[in-house]
C-alpha cells in the first residue's frame, strides 16, 4: 500500500489502564485509512514490539519512552493518520475511551477515588480490593490492602514469586483470603469478579488455580439446572512447590464453613505433586463431598478416599450436580446432551464434506485451561496432539517450528501475546492463527472456544464472524470445506446474550455446543467419520 | 464442621466476611468496576496511576509494614 506514513507522539508520565489502551487503539484501527495503531507504556519490551511492527519511526524513538510513558504509533495514509492522532489526544485526555457525554466520571452510584483512604471513607466496609495494575507495583499495594483488612483479588501478572509468597504468609498472618496473582475468576454469592459468568446461585462452591476452568464447570452446572455457591480463584501459580496451595487451602476452609455449600469443586491445572497431594489430604477432612479435577495430570495423583475424581472439567461439573442433585452422572450427562441437541446429522456432513488429505484439527483456545481439556480429550480418539502447555500425554509444541499434525493451542500464552491484549479481550491475535489453520490444506477442522460472562469481550461471536465467513468462502472457492466446532463458555444470564452468540456461529456453519469436552468430541467425530 | 478440620475459627476470620458478598475496591482497571456497578456490587473505583503510588512516601509505608 504505497503513500503510507507512520506518526505518533510519548505521552510524558502518563498511565492509562491495559483495557482503556487497547480499546482506544482498536478505536484508532477503525478508522478510515489507518492500517495500524498501537497504544503501549515505553517500556523496552514494547518499544521493541513496536519497532517489530514497523510502528517506532526515528522521531519517536528519538523522542526516548519510558516505562513511565504512553507511546502512541499509528499508521496509514497521511491525512487519517493526522486525524487518528487527534483523535488519540482527546481520548487519552478525557480518561474514557469513547464519548461519555451521558455519563458522569465519579457519582454516587458510581464513585471514583484517588486513595485507597478515600475509597474506604467512601465505602467502610470493603471486605475486598480487585487489584489490576501492572506487576511491579502490586506488592505495596497489595500490602496497603492488607493492612487496611482487605481480602485480595489481583488480577495482575509479571508479580514476582517471592512476592506473591510474601502477600500470603501476610496474608494468612491476617486470617485474610487472596486470590491470586494472575487471578482471572471469582465469584462470592452471585456476584462475579473480573471475568465471570452470571450464574444461578446455587450449592456447588468452587476453588482452583484455572480461570476459565472454573468458568467452564460453573457455567455447565448451570446448565444442568444447579447453581454455584462460590467461586474462589487461587492464581496458577499456588499449586507450585514456592506457595504450596495456601489460597486452595484457604478456600477450603471458607467452603467447608459455608452452609450454602454443599458441594465442593477443586479444579487445578498441573500442579506440584506435593502440593497436589497436600490438596487432596485437606480435601479428604471435609464434611461435603468433594470433586477433583486436576486437568492434564500423570495418573499417579493419590487416589482413594471420599473425593471423586474428575478427569475433564465436563465430568467436574457433571459429578458434582450428580452429588447435588443424587442422581446418576448418566442422567446428568443426558441434560447437557440435550442442550447442544442433536448433531449427528450435521456431525455426518460435515465429515462428508471434507477432502481425504484434510486429517487433522486445529484447537485455537483463549481459554488455557479449555485448551488442555480438549487435548486430553482428543488424544484417545485421534492419536498424537501437539500443544503449547504441559500436559500428560500431549507432545509438547514450539510454535516457532511450524504447526503439523494435530495440534491445540492456549493463544494467552506469552508466546503468542508479547505484550498484545489476550485474546479473550481482543480478538485480532485469534484471528491470524485461524487463517493460518485454513491456509494448511492438511487441516480439516478448527475448534473454536468463546467465553462470555462480566469483564469478557462485549461480542465475541461477532468479533470472529468476519474471519470465519472469509474462511469458509476461501475454502468453498477452492473446492473444499472447513469444519467449525465452537464451544461457547456461557449461560441465559450472561451480558452478552447467549442466544444472540449462538446464532451468530450456527449462521456461519459451525457445530455449536456449550461443553468443550464434547466440543472435542464433535472434532474427533468429523474428522474420523460417524462411528465414534 | 468435620472432626479433624482445621477450619476451627473460619468464621471469626475477616475473609469470612466475603460468604456474605464482596464490597469491593478495584484498583486500576476501570472495566472490572463497571461490571460490578452493573451488577449493583457496592464497589468504588481507585484511578490508579503509578506516580500517584510512589507520592505515598515509602518509608512511611516500610514503617507501617513493621508496626502492623
Amino acid at each position: 500500500m504505497s503513500g503510507l506514513v507512520t506518526r505518533g507522539f510519548v505521552g510524558r508520565n502518563l498511565y492509562r489502564d491495559s483495557v482503556f489502551l487497547l480499546r482506544v487503539s482498536t478505536r484508532l484501527r477503525d478508522l478510515g485509512g489507518i492500517e495500524q495503531a498501537e497504544i503501549l507504556t515505553g517500556t523496552p519490551s514494547n518499544l521493541e514490539a513496536l519497532r517489530g511492527q514497523d510502528l517506532l519511526p526515528r522521531a519517536l524513538a528519538d523522542a526516548r519512552p519510558g516505562p513511565s510513558d504512553l507511546v502512541v504509533a499509528v499508521r496509514g495514509q497521511a491525512g487519517s493518520v493526522e486525524q487518528a492522532l487527534r483523535e488519540a489526544h482527546r481520548l487519552i485526555d478525557a480518561g474514557q475511551p469513547y464519548d461519555a457525554e451521558d455519563r458522569e466520571l465519579s457519582s454516587a452510584k458510581r464513585p471514583v477515588v484517588r486513595s485507597l483512604g478515600d475509597a474506604l471513607d467512601v465505602l467502610p466496609d470493603a471486605n475486598l480490593a480487585l487489584i489490576s495494575i501492572p506487576g511491579p507495583h502490586v506488592r505495596d499495594e497489595a500490602m496497603a490492602a492488607l493492612r487496611r483488612g482487605l481480602n485480595l483479588l489481583i488480577f495482575s501478572s509479571n508479580v514476582g514469586l517471592e512476592d506473591e509468597v510474601a502477600i500470603k504468609r501476610e496474608a494468612a498472618r491476617r486470617g485474610l483470603l487472596v486470590m491470586g496473582p494472575d487471578c482471572g475468576t471469582a465469584m462470592f454469592r452471585g456476584s462475579g469478579l473480573a471475568f465471570a459468568n452470571a450464574v444461578r446461585n446455587g450449592p456447588v462452591g468452587l476453588v482452583g488455580a484455572s480461570g476459565t476452568g472454573l468458568q467452564q464447570v460453573s457455567t455447565l452446572v448451570h446448565l444442568c439446572g444447579s447453581g454455584v455457591s462460590h467461586i474462589i480463584g487461587t492464581g496458577s501459580r499456588d499449586v507450585g512447590p514456592d506457595v504450596g496451595g495456601l489460597t486452595t487451602l484457604a478456600g477450603l476452609d471458607l467452603l467447608e464453613s459455608d452452609p450454602g455449600t454443599r458441594v465442593v469443586v477443586i479444579v487445578s491445572k498441573p500442579s506440584h505433586p506435593e502440593t497436589a497431594t497436600r490438596i487432596l489430604e485437606r480435601a479428604q477432612l471435609i464434611g461435603k463431598p468433594v470433586v477433583a479435577c486436576f486437568l492434564g495430570a500423570e495418573r499417579a495423583m493419590a487416589r482413594g478416599g471420599p473425593t471423586v475424581h474428575a478427569a475433564t472439567l465436563e465430568e467436574a461439573a457433571l459429578n458434582a450436580v450428580s452429588l447435588v442433585e443424587e442422581k446418576a452422572v448418566d442422567e446428568v450427562r443426558a441434560l447437557v446432551a440435550a442442550i447442544d441437541g442433536n448433531q449427528e446429522d450435521f456431525v455426518e456432513m460435515e465429515a462428508a464434506s471434507l477432502a481425504r488429505g484434510q486429517r487433522f484439527v486445529r484447537g485455537l483456545y483463549c481459554g488455557g485451561s479449555l485448551a488442555i481439556e480438549a487435548a486430553i480429550v482428543l488424544a484417545p480418539l485421534l492419536g498424537a496432539i501437539s500443544g503449547n502447555f504441559r500436559a500428560a500425554g500431549i507432545r509438547s509444541l514450539d510454535v516457532s517450528d511450524g504447526i503439523v499434525g494435530h495440534a491445540v493451542l492456549d493463544l494467552g500464552d506469552e508466546s503468542f501475546t508479547r505484550g498484545r491484549p489476550h485474546p479473550m479481550l481482543a480478538p485480532g491475535l485469534r484471528d491470524e492463527q485461524i487463517l493460518a489453520a485454513a491456509g494448511d490444506e492438511a487441516v480439516g477442522v478448527i475448534s473454536l472456544d468463546f467465553l462470555l460472562g462480566y469483564g469478557a469481550h462485549p461480542d465475541p461471536a461477532g468479533a470472529a464472524a468476519p474471519v470465519l465467513r472469509q474462511i469458509r468462502q476461501s475454502a468453498a472457492d477452492k473446492g473444499r470445506h472447513i469444519s467449525i466446532v465452537a464451544t461457547i463458555c456461557g449461560t441465559d444470564r450472561d451480558p452478552q446474550g447467549l442466544a444472540g452468540q449462538e446464532g451468530i456461529l450456527r449462521d456461519i456453519g459451525a457445530v455449536v455446543t456449550h461443553s468443550n469436552a464434547n466440543g472435542a468430541r464433535i472434532a474427533a467425530r468429523i474428522l474420523r467419520g460417524v462411528g465414534l | 464442621m468435620s472432626a479433624g478440620s482445621e477450619n476451627r475459627g473460619v468464621t471469626e476470620k475477616p475473609m469470612a466476611s466475603l460468604l456474605a458478598g464482596a464490597r469491593v475496591v478495584s484498583i486500576g482497571v476501570a472495566d472490572f468496576a463497571e461490571a460490578l456497578w452493573s451488577q449493583e456490587v457496592p464497589c468504588v473505583h481507585l484511578d490508579w496511576s503509578p506516580h500517584a503510588a510512589e507520592a505515598h512516601d515509602p518509608d512511611i509505608r516500610a514503617l507501617l509494614d513493621r508496626l502492623l
